[in-house]
């Protein structure tokens, strides 16, 4: 395992050295946004915080973009690096990862099965293959579009898109569920209440509800003939939709469109073209904004999927920038995420007095760690690879924490508090014995106490202690015979802290 | 009433922990005063208030027949094999298999007109436990438990505000959730072990000892103490380390998250370390007493109610039935009077010396207690001598603190198929027990969409209130 960290460093260093740094024109977008961010402070009478030190920016990039904290190799290697571009190319690096790819695959299944009832009963073959396809397409970064387009129209029947036939089936394959699933994911707006009757707060009619899931009336789900638990989709007639206890039958109709879809044996076939033309006007926002709380916590429409009239942009100018930018350069995510990593308004610092309105962006917010990055975390910072996804440490842990965390508030309980301090987890990483930092750190070759402190330090909080904090280690180490059970004390704490917990 | 709607007002700006306490945490924490109030500060606010209101929860996984506890049919083909007793309210009368329920008749209020749509064991969980069907809007529903204990709850106590004894979350993992009010309204669960059967060897009969072994059900909760590789002065040491630790992060970042963090942890802390963790101990009891409540789960459950009662935690839900116990629980498809004779039996003592001993501390007329499970079971009896899942017509049962207990209220048909007065929804069942806690249903929640959702969408049963 310690030769499997290594050799992962050891190509992370490579693929450093050959990361570039941010090409011009993606550099024009984000000084626009900067200069957009700062004129609304200006006005709001906010000064925008100062630019963040490295470490503070090395985390927080390292949280937003593949999931977990730095090594504390990572770190080190990153505080020493005097080039000028360096954080430039650490954010092309980390989009790179295979990391980035499943962080956002994640992040996104979590989101496709927001609206799939008992999705933990799921089976976990199922989960396992939806994260899987994701994985792929993020790591393709072939268009975003290809990948709406991909769930959508899903069959399963070849091996190439099972995973994302389980999207489809997760649902049930049931019209009004997959109406309310991809209208929140991919156009933005919450048409669901509009299931009962006309929605109070938008435009949305009960007709336009069951219009749109008329869209998904031919689809059935048969299960796969090579007799596993998966099941496939396929497209039959068109059974009648009819408006809720109501017998009035409804055309299929896309969300927002006047006319009824015409004759076509694929409705989806149909939803995805028009979804992901570039004439659509919900799509390309939509997308910008989640990938704009991927860094930043609260979208610039907040919930992200509420768009509306009802729920205005705080700065409507900028996601119609990212939004143009995005749909006029293929959907690529990984040039968004970088345009947006790369500008001020991501680097500033979070240190402040705790006032101001978190969506003026003056100052990075203060949010928590989801489950899975706290997980994943706990490991980096143990010395161990971030749990693979079909994990059931993992998946229990996250469970734990409910499906429901916010992204933007820490809302977890005295349960969570209690498995993070005496749990099996953080007990099993804190080992004196087998603790694979503690090791290293004990037995590292011609260490001081003050190394021992500096090396736990770096690898939970990613900064050195304060004199005053490797004081207090360095007290504890001589009063404690015990070497490795001091440092397990130290690191337990650590490990508990709120700057761990918390993103920052 | 004033009083308690002011209190409310005040609870309502909240997110889990009074939001007045989280901003002066955060505010002192900005001045650099009390940086780390750990311990100090809250330890000596804890128990000033507690809650004065309190509801438990009685759970029966698998649906309970409603044929074979409060509105049997004597004399109906229907009816099964249970004879009625009289009860302490003369005209009023339940199965053989509540005795002791029967002479406290006075205190409860049977409703037998409860009629609802789901049929299903997720669907039907979920549906009593938030008032909704799964899904409904694209909503995540809070469970009653986190809806009540929010409102319920006062100050910074010790004890968690939700306790929730065994639950059974397989059927429907979100009937037991949070929802949109978030993790920071989660239960504490506590995990049980029926009891062990005790075997005594010749040596201890010789020499009169008894061989550890559990007489009584085990409740325990999940990582309430530190591993014990790390004892006393370990775990302390490392509790000082970790104070000293947030003190640069805290004032540096004085933000609402930070602020929760430090909130939660020192509850956790205190619940930990303080002997507000011992409410859970129940050795502390005299075996007496514990044998008073019944042995198993639910018994020792509900003698865990009482002294988290006593102790003000204002929301405890106790299940009875899961299928781990040994028998098909209150899912009774084949069987029926087998299994529903022992689980009454298990329900009539837990029961029964939960509300006396309430009322002996005078705790009854501020506890509301309401029974029930997923749904109820059809009046005919299959080929198993079972009976399936039946929602159209059956029963509930509130009690004690604001219900006007002694009567049933409702009435189903002569053959038990339909409800024929008094018909009833979840939301008018949730909506009466709100009331019955001084809770105004009609009260909204802003769900994760931004949609206000009333805590029970459903019309307060006049009759059955006080």
């Amino acid at each position: 395992m310690r030769f499997l960290r290594l050799c992962s460093a050891f190509a992370a260093c490579l693929a450093f050295a050959g990361a570039a740094p941010l090409p011009d024109d993606e550099r024009a977008v984000a000084a626009k946004i900067d200069k957009l961010i700062v004129a609304k402070c200006g006005g709001a009478g906010v000064t925008p915080a100062a630019i963040a030190g490295d470490a503070e920016f090395l985390r927080r990039a390292s949280l937003d973009l593949i999931g977990t904290i730095p090594t504390a190799g990572e770190t080190r290697e990153f505080l020493a690096d005097a080039s000028p571009d360096k954080r430039e190319r650490l954010i092309d690096e980390l989009l790179l990862r295979p990391d980035h790819s499943t962080h956002l695959a994640s992040l996104w299944r979590e989101d496709l099965l927001a609206t799939v009832e008992n999705r933990d009963l799921l089976p976990p073959d199922s989960l396992r293959l939806l994260d899987h396809w994701l994985r792929l397409r993020f790591l393709r970064n072939d268009g975003y579009h290809t990948l709406a387009a991909g769930l959508l129209t899903a069959t399963g029947a070849v091996a190439a898109d099972r995973g994302a036939a389980v999207y489809l089936t997760a649902h049930q394959a049931a019209p009004e569920r997959l109406a309310s699933g991809t209208s929140r994911m991919f156009l933005g707006v919450q048409v669901d209440c509009a299931q009962c009757h006309d929605h109070p707060f938008t435009k949305w009619s009960q007709n336009d509800f069951w219009s749109y899931a008329a869209v998904f009336a031919q689809i059935r789900s048969t299960p796969d003939p090579d007799g596993s638990m998966l099941m496939r989709v396929e497209d039959g007639t068109a059974a009648p939709v009819t408006i809720l206890d109501t017998t009035q039958v409804v055309d299929a109709r896309f969300l927002g469109a006047t006319d009824a879809v015409g004759e076509t044996s694929s409705r989806r076939a149909a939803l995805a073209d028009w979804l992901t033309a570039p004439e659509n006007p919900y799509f390309a926002r939509t997308a910008v904004n989640r990938l704009w709380a991927v860094l930043f916590g609260f979208g610039l429409v907040h919930p992200i999927d509420d768009f509306g009239d009802h729920n205005a942009p705080s700065h409507p100018q900028v996601l119609n920038l990212l939004a143009q930018d995005f749909s006029r350069n293929g959907y690529d995510v990984r040039r968004l995420l970088r345009i947006l990593a790369n500008t001020q308004t991501y680097q500033r610092t979070s240190h402040g007095d705790g006032s101001g309105d978190p969506r003026l962006f003056a100052r990075k917010a203060v949010r928590p760690l989801s489950p899975r990055q706290l997980h994943a975390s706990l490991r980096t910072a143990a010395g161990l690879l971030p749990a693979p996804e079909a994990d059931v440490e993992a998946r229990q842990f996250v469970q734990r924490f409910d499906n429901a965390v916010s992204r933007v508030e820490y809302q977890a309980g005295i349960p969570q508090a209690l498995l993070l301090m005496n749990g099996d987890v953080v007990a099993s990483l804190t080992d004196p014995q087998q603790g694979r930092l503690i090791s290293a750190a004990a037995d590292a070759p011609f260490f001081s106490d003050v190394e021992r402190i500096e090396s736990l330090f770096l690898a939970t909080l990613t900064r050195l202690p304060t004199d005053a904090e490797s004081e207090r280690c360095q007290n504890l180490l001589k009063e404690d015979d015990d070497t490795r059970e001091a440092l397990s004390d130290i690191l337990w704490a650590l490990l508990n802290t709120s700057e761990f917990a918390l993103n920052h | 009433m004033r009083n308690v709607g002011l209190r409310h007002a005040e609870r309502s700006l909240g997110f889990g922990l009074a939001r007045r306490d989280v901003l002066r945490t955060a505010v002192a924490a900005a001045c650099g005063v009390g940086v780390s109030p750990w311990f100090g500060r809250l330890a000596s606010a804890a128990n000033a208030e507690s809650a004065t209101r309190h509801c438990i929860l009685l759970w029966m996984t698998g649906g309970p027949s409603q044929m074979d506890t409060w509105d049997l049919k004597p004399g109906h083909a229907n009816g099964g094999e249970f004879k009625e007793i009289e009860t302490s309210v003369p005209g009023l009368k339940f199965s053989e298999h509540l005795p002791k329920l029967a002479t406290m008749a006075d205190d409860l209020a049977i409703l037998r007109g409860l009629s609802t749509k789901e049929g299903d064991h997720g669907r039907g969980t979920h549906l009593m436990h938030t008032g909704y069907a799964p899904g409904v809007g694209g909503l995540r529903y809070p469970t009653l438990g986190s809806l009540v204990s929010k409102e319920l709850a006062v100050g910074q106590p010790e004890l968690p505000n939700f306790v929730s004894v065994t639950p059974f979350r397989l059927f429907n993992e979100a009937a037991y959730e949070p929802g949109f009010l978030g993790p920071g309204y989660a239960s504490l669960s506590v995990a049980g072990q029926e009891p062990q059967p005790v075997q005594l060897s010749a040596e201890d009969v010789l020499n009169g000892t008894t061989p550890m072994g559990s007489r009584f059900a085990r409740l325990t909760v999940d990582d309430l103490r530190p591993p014990e590789s790390v004892a006393g002065k370990r775990a302390k040491s490392r509790l000082d380390l970790l104070r000293s630790f947030e003190s640069d992060f805290v004032s540096t970042h004085p933000d609402r998250s930070t602020a929760t963090h430090q909130m939660v942890y020192e509850r956790a802390v205190r619940l930990m370390n303080s002997d507000a963790g011992r409410a859970f101990d129940l050795s502390e009891e005299p075996d007496e007493t514990r044998e008073k409540y019944g042995v198993g789960r639910f018994g020792q459950g509900c003698l865990l109610a009482r002294r988290l009662i006593e102790r003000g935690v204002p929301f405890i839900e106790v299940n009875l039935g899961s299928p781990d116990g040994g028998g098909v629980g209150w899912d009774t498809h084949a069987d029926n009077f087998n299994a529903v004779k022992g689980l009454s039996e298990q329900l009539d003592t837990g029961w029964s010396a939960l509300m006396t001993e309430l009322k002996e501390r005078g705790l009854l007329e501020r506890t509301t207690i309401l029974w029930m499970g997923e749904f109820g079971r059809t009046p005919a009896i299959n080929n198993m001598t079972g009976r399936d899942h039946f929602p159209d017509a059956w029963s509930c049962v509130l009690a004690g603190g604001g219900i006007k207990g002694g009567q049933a209220y409702g009435r189903t048909s002569a053959d038990g198929m339909t409800v024929e007065d008094g018909k009833v929804s979840v939301g008018d069942v949730l909506a009466t027990a709100c009331t019955a806690l001084g809770l105004d249903p009609d009260k909204t929640n802003d769900s994760d969409v931004g949609r206000p959702i009333k805590i029970a969408d459903g019309t307060p049963i006049g009759a059955v209130l006080r």
